[in-house]
């Protein structure tokens, strides 16, 4: 009878424990492309970077237990793994994959506000081309992932006072590109 | 009235000032002077703006279908690693403790002996060596050849034919007639002795021959 109830029970926590990945992928895929697609600043390298970011995780799969700790864990993961990256590689790959590339439609947004929204964007990305790899890396971990200065600096591998300076630099240049943008939107008014 | 650098205010205005005392010193500067303000405020409202649109995909990305890709490729990734993992796993060895006991077990027991045996003074290994050679005689009734005993030494020995005492080059034998059945014993205090039943009366007649010392 016993023999019979194994493989049931086998198969049945393999089941959960793969519903279980299923979710932590789904949960955390668009916020990890997005923090990988911010510091590399192209779609096919975040894309690559995320797939190794998540398959590095899973690979651990014990640490998931809690959703909360596993998040924040992988979002450690993704940033290392484009830091890497971007050490390993020394520049910026800007080709992007023609193939995904589709028109975007959000339904909640009349399409005046779409291309609004769009073009700013566009614009606040374009203001984050202008910082070193050093500087963007730490802007976005420290003032969009939300990291403390003590976590951006363990995380790229430099003293909290270098980590600092970087934040600094990158508030100060994209502060004063946005105020350059305006001067000149309103000169061309 | 002296300003806090630009590198200060930009620290200060996401909360990343080290040490109380700076922190409180450009909080006072800044609460007083306008320009400071409308500075702080400017690169506070740049962090938000770049925190509103960090939710929001590239232009013209397909996110669907990307997801989709990425998900069934990080599948791919982690069969793959499961894969790798299994055809590299070490095979399980028979287990061979057991021998590799025995064999570690036989070497230390020798060596314990050749170092025991180096040990010993030689006279005291003489003497085993004898008491040894008589247990033996003992036990198979055949004498084997003793070590020639040391000069001053006596020496008893105990055959199937005779009981001998053996000082320096004379020799003392107490023989007994031939018996399919003799018993001979060897004491490490001094003695040895033989028992036989007689095969013309049929009685058991026991010998036995001390040595006390001088």
């Amino acid at each position: 009878m016993s023999d019979l109830g194994a493989p049931s029970e086998l198969e049945a926590s393999q089941r959960a424990a793969q519903e279980l990945q299923n979710r932590f992928v789904s949960d955390n895929l668009r916020r990890i492309f997005l923090l990988i697609y911010r510091i590399v600043q192209n779609v096919a390298d975040a894309q690559d970077l995320t797939q190794e970011a998540f398959i590095k995780a899973l690979q651990r799969q014990e640490q998931l237990k809690d959703a909360e700790k596993a998040a924040h864990w992988l979002s450690r993961i993704a940033s290392n793994t484009a830091i890497d990256f971007l050490r390993r590689s020394g520049r910026v790959n800007f080709c992007e994959i023609d193939s995904l590339v589709e028109p975007l439609s959000e339904p909640s947004e009349s399409p005046e506000q779409a291309v609004l929204r769009s073009e700013h964007r566009a614009y606040l990305e374009e203001g984050l081309t202008f910082l070193t790899e050093r500087e963007r890396t730490a802007l976005l971990l420290r003032d969009v992932e939300g990291l403390g200065a003590d976590e951006v600096a363990e995380q790229m591998n430099c003293s909290k006072a270098t980590v600092r300076s970087h934040i600094a630099n990158a508030r100060i240049k994209f502060r004063r590109y946005m105020e350059r943008s305006r001067r000149q939107s309103g000169r061309k008014k | 009235m002296k300003h806090p650098g630009e590198h200060q205010l930009a620290l200060f205005a996401g909360g990343d000032i080290a040490g109380y005392w700076e922190r409180w010193r450009i909080s006072r500067h800044v609460s007083k002077c306008g320009d400071c303000q409308s500075e702080v405020r400017a690169l506070s409202e740049a962090s938000q703006q770049l925190r509103a649109i960090a939710p929001d995909l590239p232009a013209d990305l397909n996110w669907n279908r990307l997801a989709e890709e990425m998900t069934g490729n990080i599948r791919v990734g982690l069969a793959a690693g499961e894969a790798i993992a299994r055809f590299d796993r070490p095979v399980a060895r028979r287990p061979r403790l057991g021998w590799n006991a025995a064999l570690v077990l036989t070497c230390a027991t020798a060596v314990f002996l050749v170092a025991f045996w180096m040990s010993l003074p030689q006279q005291q290994a003489q003497h085993l060596m004898a008491a040894l050679q008589r247990i033996r005689v003992e036990r198979i009734g055949a004498l084997v050849k003793p070590a020639a005993a040391p000069q001053d030494e006596v020496v008893l020995e105990a055959s199937s034919s005779s009981l001998d005492v053996r000082e320096n080059d004379r020799t003392m034998s107490l023989t007994h007639p031939h018996s399919d059945v003799v018993t001979v014993s060897v004491s490490l205090h001094g003695s040895a002795g033989v028992r036989y039943v007689d095969a013309d009366t049929g009685q058991v007649t026991t010998n036995k021959v001390y040595y006390a010392e001088p």
